[in-house]
């Protein structure tokens, strides 16, 4: 028996969806036959890029350009999606910074921007999807937590903080929301090759692989498969659950 | 139904009753938030979404916070439809 995964009718805005983990996610579920609204801070040329390979795929898309470091912007941006097809389904929290910085290190300004845009904007993005959904008494959020924030590491402190909020903000988020029939979930994945880790030192790199089970990094279409179950019907009696999606990673 | 920009409060009357399961003797000018008992926080928020839904707007979440009585609240529609 095969399972087809059907989000046709559906719309799904994923943040930060030019690159990595993003840009997977939104090729998937575009593949799946929701209409994807793709976010970037501006209309980058990758962005257009995503937009043609979705469109050259048979998908359906829309692009919004915006400030996730502005609340304002982030406001817009949803309500924007949802004037796409009067609807908001999914939403995907996905845009994120990665930030490094030892303890006594971190410039104070780092420390607010990485929580910022990894933490608040999906907070606020939270506050007024959910009241969309409200309007259908159903929908999808899910969160791009990572490992760090849930075992920590070295050198990752605000990093680690932006996502351990985001863990919370999904746990307290699925409780309230479950009676509107709104599930909220998150995935956490570990080392995923993407532009964002392939910035990392040398040696942070290495020891990051060493500590992984299955012995290599993770693909961005391997975050995005999660990810597709979770806004999926599929996954209809699931919430307030963090899914790792690290190869057996011990960090 | 909007008339000349005006809004309709029967319209949003309507709305609070299904909304709230309201009786139909219910005080329109006694009707506030936390004070009935089925407008609790959460009551409001599927009002909220009620609201919202039949009149194509989008509150702000300061309005949400103000919208404390149901005076209150058809001068906040009145706010967005007019």
């Amino acid at each position: 028996m095969s399972i087809e995964i059907d989000l046709s009718g559906r719309v799904a805005l994923v943040t930060g969806s030019s690159r990595g983990i993003g840009r997977a996610i939104a090729h998937r579920l575009a593949g799946a036959g929701a209409h994807v609204v793709l976010h970037g801070s501006r209309r980058s040329a990758a962005l257009a890029e995503v937009e043609a390979e979705i469109g050259a795929a048979g998908g359906a898309c829309s692009v919004i350009a915006a400030d996730l470091g502005e609340i304002d912007e982030v406001k817009r941006l949803i309500k924007e999606s949802f004037a796409v097809g009067k609807r908001l389904d999914i939403l995907v929290n996905n845009a994120g910074v990665l930030s490094e910085g030892v303890i006594g290190m971190t410039p104070d300004d780092q420390i607010r921007h990485t929580l910022r845009i990894n933490l608040e904007s999906a907070l606020a993005a939270m506050q007024i999807a959910a009241r969309l959904m409200m309007r259908t008494k159903s929908g999808s959020i899910v969160n791009l937590g990572s490992i760090m924030g849930m075992r920590g590491a070295p050198g990752v402190m605000a990093y680690a903080a932006s996502k351990a909020g985001l863990v919370g903000a999904t746990l307290a988020a699925a409780k309230e929301l479950a009676p509107n029939g709104i599930r909220v979930n998150a995935v956490a994945p570990g080392f995923i090759a993407t532009d964002m880790t392939r910035g990392l030192a040398e040696e942070i790199l290495a020891k990051r692989l060493a500590g992984i089970g299955m012995q290599r990094a993770g693909e961005p279409s391997e975050v995005a498969d999660a990810v597709l179950f979770l806004a999926s019907d599929l996954s209809r009696y699931v919430t307030g659950q963090i899914i790792g999606v690290d190869g057996g990673m011990v960090v | 139904m909007l008339t000349g920009g005006v809004m309709d409060v029967e319209r949003l009357k309507t709305v609070f009753r299904d909304a709230l399961d309201l009786p139909e003797d219910v005080v329109w000018a006694e009707l506030r938030y936390s004070e009935y008992p089925g407008w609790t926080s959460l009551g409001h928020m599927s009002l909220v979404a009620a609201i919202e839904t039949e009149f194509d707007i989008m509150f702000d979440t300061d309005d949400i916070i103000d919208m404390s009585s149901f005076d209150k609240s058809v001068e906040l529609v009145s706010k967005h439809v007019d």
